[in-house]
């Protein structure tokens, strides 16, 4: 399976690995990359421009923005790190479940999630946090509960679409038990499918959690945050208006290098998973 | 070109847009004729170059390939030239399909799809409507009406190839391409296309291209037959002559093979 | 068609009566005491004795089923209770604030519609061109955008800069206008690249094929054929696009100081002021809901498998 070739096989995709790559590292590191600590107050050095100790200045209580970026970086890889996990997890239980056992079960599990599926995501987010109280696992726990239904709907679909096919019906007639089913053949080319959807979702829960730390409903100040830091920074829009910018292109460059990864992913996978299968 | 003749195709090469004709050839010195109101099978197996002929035919080839040599003449004018092709396609020539399900749109019901054909070759529809009634009740659908406000999915596979049919009937065409007509049909209805099949050959006149690679319907419709393999064509004669006395090995095989599953001496199948 | 919008409405019900529980429970059975934020909000002082009254006010003394029946009761004659704020009724506050949410959310789903929908088909019909490739580049660029980033950069640009429209506030178009470009960008990149992708799928099949043998023009081909089965899945995304719009909604009347009820729902959220909450979120369902209703009947309306999948096949 030359399966890292046929992934960097285009320069866009080679160049989105490269910011993930760096972004993770960033995260990974921060302490040992950051000039300075992103949480020291210094009142005197307030909404500085760039300088040799500040590489992006400081921002409204002279705390140094690079060092923030940093520790940002952080924060949001880590709290999509652990949604992701929570959810494939609840996915795959509920959705490998209901797929395979059919019947009352899947009836049941299914209807559960409808009713998920019937909130708008982030409003119902933004509605457990009140209930929750803000902060990081809050904010995690929230995203969880509102995304993990579409992703045990799609589970059930591919475990559907694969239960029936012949190789299945073939290893059921040659005596595989049903746990080695789907062992074996099942959870492998689900499992290829989920990370592609998941990878093509990561961009779009770290706007979610972002979005939620720029409306004072998630990560709570001073923790070093990219959309905590633009709603900091929204005071001083007309006059300082690079606090806005640095977070919003991290946020951005973040997203998009997970995007175009995801669709690399995908293309890369595909082909895979259909030899697999045809 | 003889006056009876309704396509003629000369030295016929396919090949990749992009890449030089030489060695990118996917059919090449294709030759054969069709005449008014007889039928020329094409036989090959899957992957020989017959339905690339046949969309070459109707200059329906997929944007990476095209003719890179020779001539596809139609009744009057050749397929490419300044003939706008929806004078040609449809008009002149219509097409019966293989797997006719996924040839209807399914959005659309069937009576849809005949207007709109109609349509777009400057018949009037309310003046035809009649005459589209009579003309399925001619291919043996019992009410008409129910079937042109049905959608293609409420329709059995037999039904639509035989819309497909009627809409030759339609248009008045001088030449059919079937293209694999009866795959994924069971045995009777199979029967019945390729009966009807001869009838406009026989009754209206029609020039057929057979297209197939079951014997037993060359056997059954063809007057001449042409054997294709990888991309040209290795045999070319009647029809009884190439059960009597195959010249080439692939033929012999192919028959053969046929001979060795059915058991039967398909030259007595062979019509007169 | 009737009966079919009819089986839609009635498989609603069930669906809102557990949405209902579940709204309700989740408040109930939350780590905080309604009671308390009652009292914080009133500016009382939270004694034991205020607390207890507090309770018997709010009626959450008695058992849960009772609490539930009492306020599913009154909800169904739209009566959501007194904000803890404003000790005005819920819904009539909500409602003030609705138009406006709606007004922004509509003009934006629109926007969507009107300028995906060729983005996606010009970049479909020439796919591998110049046109496909800047379509796809800003496709990528909107769906890794964020909305209240792209507001603050809007805002920067055309406020702060150029001075050509308004920063905040609502009013005319021109108030409008950068709320919903910054609204729509994230749907809009979602629907071109839906819509490609289909158009694509849908210009190799068969029936294309087979329309194009018929002697169809091509510009029937793509418009009447391609395009209407193209729809569907575009169709369908629209439900989802409802949800995106409504959430981001929020956080875009936040940026604009837009006078609508996200920005009314996010202070009761800090408030915890229960009621208003609830009420937003029942609100926010039943909209999304109705919207996924209507999708579903266009959907059923455009492709007749779904419609007759009930009626059985001849």
């Amino acid at each position: 399976m030359n399966f890292v070739p046929r992934l960097l096989q285009r320069p866009l995709s080679r160049f989105a690995v490269l910011l993930a790559c760096i972004i993770l590292v960033a995260a990974f590191f921060a302490p040992k990359i950051a000039p300075c600590d992103p949480n020291n107050v210094q009142l005197e050095l307030k909404l500085q421009g760039p300088s040799s100790d500040h590489w992006l200045g400081t921002d409204h209580l002279g705390r140094d923005t690079f060092s923030r970026l940093i520790y940002g970086a952080r924060v949001s890889v880590g709290s999509v790190a652990a949604i992701i996990v929570c959810i494939l997890v609840m996915g795959f239980c509920v959705g490998c479940l209901a797929g395979y056992a059919g019947g009352r079960v899947d009836a049941f599990l299914m209807r559960m999630c409808d009713v998920f599926l019937t909130f708008p995501t982030f409003i119902l987010a933004m509605f457990l946090i009140g209930i929750l109280g803000t902060g990081l696992t809050n904010v995690i726990i929230a995203i969880v509960l509102t995304h993990w239904a579409w992703y045990a709907r799609m589970i059930r679909g591919f475990v559907l679409s694969f239960k029936n096919r012949d190789y299945i019906l073939a290893a059921r007639v040659g005596g595989a038990s049903r746990m080695k089913i789907v062992i074996q053949h099942i959870i492998p080319p689900v499992f290829a499918q989920l990370v592609i959807l998941a990878t093509l979702d990561i961009g779009h829960m770290i706007l979610h959690v972002s979005g939620l730390s720029f409306l004072g409903l998630g990560v709570t100040p001073p923790t070093p945050e990219w959309g905590v830091m633009i709603s900091d920074a929204r005071q001083f829009l007309w006059t300082d208006p690079g606090l806005i910018v640095y977070p919003g292109c991290m946020i951005f460059i973040t997203v998009m290098s997970f995007n175009i990864l995801g669709d690399a992913l995908r293309d890369a996978l595909d082909p895979v998973i259909k030899e697999q299968n045809s | 070109m003889s006056c009876a003749s309704v396509l003629s195709i000369r030295d016929l090469q396919i090949s990749l847009a992009n890449q030089s004709p030489s060695n990118s050839a996917l059919v090449s010195d294709v030759s054969l004729e069709v005449m008014r109101g007889k039928a020329t099978g094409l036989i090959g197996a899957s992957g020989s170059g017959k339905s690339l002929t046949c969309l070459a035919v109707m200059d329906l080839l997929p944007k990476n390939l095209h003719c890179s040599k020779g001539e596809v003449e139609l009744i009057r004018g050749t397929v490419g030239d300044k003939t706008p092709l929806c004078c040609i396609r449809g008009k002149r020539a219509a097409m019966i399909m293989q797997n006719p399900v996924s040839c209807f749109d399914p959005v659309f019901t069937v009576g849809y799809h005949l207007k709109e054909t109609l349509r777009a070759h400057k018949l009037d529809v309310a003046k035809n409507i009649n005459r589209i009634r009579s003309t399925l009740a001619e291919l043996g659908f019992q009410q008409p009406d129910e079937i042109l406000a049905a959608y293609p999915f409420q329709l059995s596979g037999g039904m639509l190839q035989r819309i497909m049919v009627s809409l030759a009937l339609l248009l008045e065409v001088e030449l059919l391409i079937a293209d694999e007509p009866t795959t994924d049909l069971d045995v009777i209805v199979q029967s019945r296309i390729l009966g009807l099949i001869d009838r406009l050959k026989k009754e209206k006149n029609m020039g057929v291209l057979l297209v197939t690679h079951d014997l037993s319907v060359i056997a059954r419709l063809a007057d001449n037959v042409l054997v294709m393999h990888k991309g040209r064509v290795i045999e070319s004669a009647p029809v009884a002559k190439l059960f009597a006395h195959p010249r080439e090995e692939y033929t012999k095989a192919l028959l053969s093979a046929h001979f060795s599953l059915y058991g039967q001496d398909l030259s007595g199948e062979v019509h007169s | 068609m009737l009966h079919f919008i009819f089986r839609r409405l009635l498989l609603l019900i069930p669906i809102l009566f557990t949405v209902s529980v579940l709204v309700f429970l989740i408040l109930r059975l939350g780590p905080n005491d309604p009671a308390l934020s009652y009292l914080r909000l009133s500016q009382i002082p939270p004694t034991d004795e205020a607390l207890a009254t507090a309770r018997e006010f709010l009626g959450l003394n008695k058992p849960l089923l009772v609490q539930y029946l009492d306020w599913a009761g009154r909800a169904l004659r739209l009566d959501f209770g007194l904000s803890y704020v404003t000790h005005r009724p819920v819904l009539a506050e909500i409602l003030y604030y609705l138009p406006a949410t709606l007004e922004l959310a509509g003009v934006s789903l629109l926007l969507t519609l009107l300028v995906s929908i060729p983005l996606g088909m010009w970049s479909a019909l020439n796919k591998d061109c110049w046109p496909d490739h800047m379509t796809r580049a800003f496709a990528f660029f909107g769906v890794s955008m964020p909305n209240f980033w792209m507001g603050f950069l809007l805002v920067t640009v055309f406020s702060v800069w150029l001075h050509w429209l308004p920063p905040m506030g609502r009013g005319g178009i021109s108030h409008l206008i950068m709320p919903a470009v910054s609204l729509a960008l994230m749907s809009i990149s979602i629907n071109i690249r839906l819509i490609r992708a289909s158009m694509l799928e849908n210009l190799h099949t068969r029936s294309v094929l087979y329309a194009r043998a018929r002697g169809l023009r091509e510009r029937t081909v793509i418009g009447v054929h391609v395009f209407k089965n193209s729809l569907i899945p575009v169709i369908t995304a629209i439900g989802m696009h409802v949800g995106e719009l409504l959430g981001g909604a929020v956080v875009v009347e936040s940026i604009f100081s837009w006078p609508g009820v996200g920005r009314f729902a996010v202070s009761s959220i800090y408030n915890r002021d229960y009621p208003v909450m609830q009420c937003f979120l029942l609100l926010m369902v039943v909209i999304f809901v109705l919207c996924n209703l209507l999708v579903d009947i266009c959907y059923a309306a455009i492709d007749p498998r779904i419609r007759l999948a009930g009626e059985g096949n001849r």
